[in-house]
């Protein structure tokens, strides 16, 4: 697994431009598969973050908002159970190479999706 | 990022001193609605969106809380914290065709929409899951 963080405006690796687009709902096209929130994060076996770590794949704010809203099932306030994939919205953003949608998926199955339209760092990895 | 679609009418509403976007007092908020409200439409009010209702953990106007600064003539726009919307009790607002996300002004008497944010595709958020409107950095910049 090849994972990196960058920053709006980045140009992405030539291989992800050649990656046969795979079509999700509307006009969704998948930017990164389906994989696991505690590999891409710097847990310990016991589930606790290193926030500082620069092995952060992830911005912490994806895990924050969900640990700290009480109104979520205790299982869905553990993001490190969680997988996590992300989407681009449309074509554009996928000829720009920049995903947008990041969707959370809980073991009890719910889902719960970031959908991002400012700027800032928007992770990426790759599964091979 | 997500495509960002500009309602003309922002544009002369700020020309018309109708949003004070750098003095800091105007309040601003987002909805998510089901239609693509015309973006060219020369005087549009939010009412013009088909705003998803009011239920089951949509409250109908979502204050953003930001930050806005001028830099040798760049005003910059800057939202200091995400958008969480928490279905309980049914799907968010009983629905499921939200797709769409705008940002108006609150403050103008006429409820002045600046931007909206196409998903791509209609959603249900199921009771218990949540749609979080990411804004993270700047959200737009004045030249």
């Amino acid at each position: 697994m090849n994972a990196h963080s960058y920053t709006y405006g980045d140009k992405l690796p030539q291989e992800w431009g050649l990656r046969e687009r795979v079509r999700g709902p509307g006009s969704h096209i998948l930017a990164c598969d389906r994989y696991p929130v505690r590999r891409l994060m710097a847990y310990d076996a016991e589930g606790n973050l290193d926030e500082a770590s620069p092995h952060n794949i992830l911005p912490l704010r994806f895990v924050a908002g969900l640990e700290q809203n009480q109104q979520l099932a205790s299982c869905c306030r553990h993001p490190e159970n969680h997988d996590i994939e992300a989407w681009f919205s449309s074509e554009r953003d996928a000829d720009l190479g920049i995903p947008d949608i990041y969707i959370l998926h809980c073991t009890c199955g719910r889902r719960h999706v970031r959908f991002c339209v400012g700027g800032g760092v928007r992770p990426f990895w790759e599964c091979r | 990022m997500a495509i960002y679609n500009k309602y003309q009418y922002f544009v002369s509403a700020l020309s018309d001193k109708l949003i004070d976007v750098l003095g800091a007092t105007d309040v601003y908020k987002a909805i998510i609605h089901s239609d693509a409200t015309a973006l060219t439409v020369g005087t549009v009010n939010i009412s013009a969106c088909s705003q998803i209702p009011s239920a089951n953990g949509y409250p109908g106007t979502n204050t953003i809380s930001y930050t806005c600064a001028n830099a040798t003539g760049t005003v910059t726009f800057v939202p200091t914290a995400d958008i969480t919307w928490t279905a309980s009790g049914g799907s968010l607002g009983g629905v499921t065709n939200g797709q769409y996300f705008t940002v108006y002004d609150d403050t103008a008497a006429t409820d002045i929409p600046m931007v909206r944010f196409d998903y791509g595709s209609t959603f249900t958020v199921a009771p218990g899951e949540t749609m979080t409107l990411d804004f993270d950095t700047t959200l737009f910049s004045l030249v």
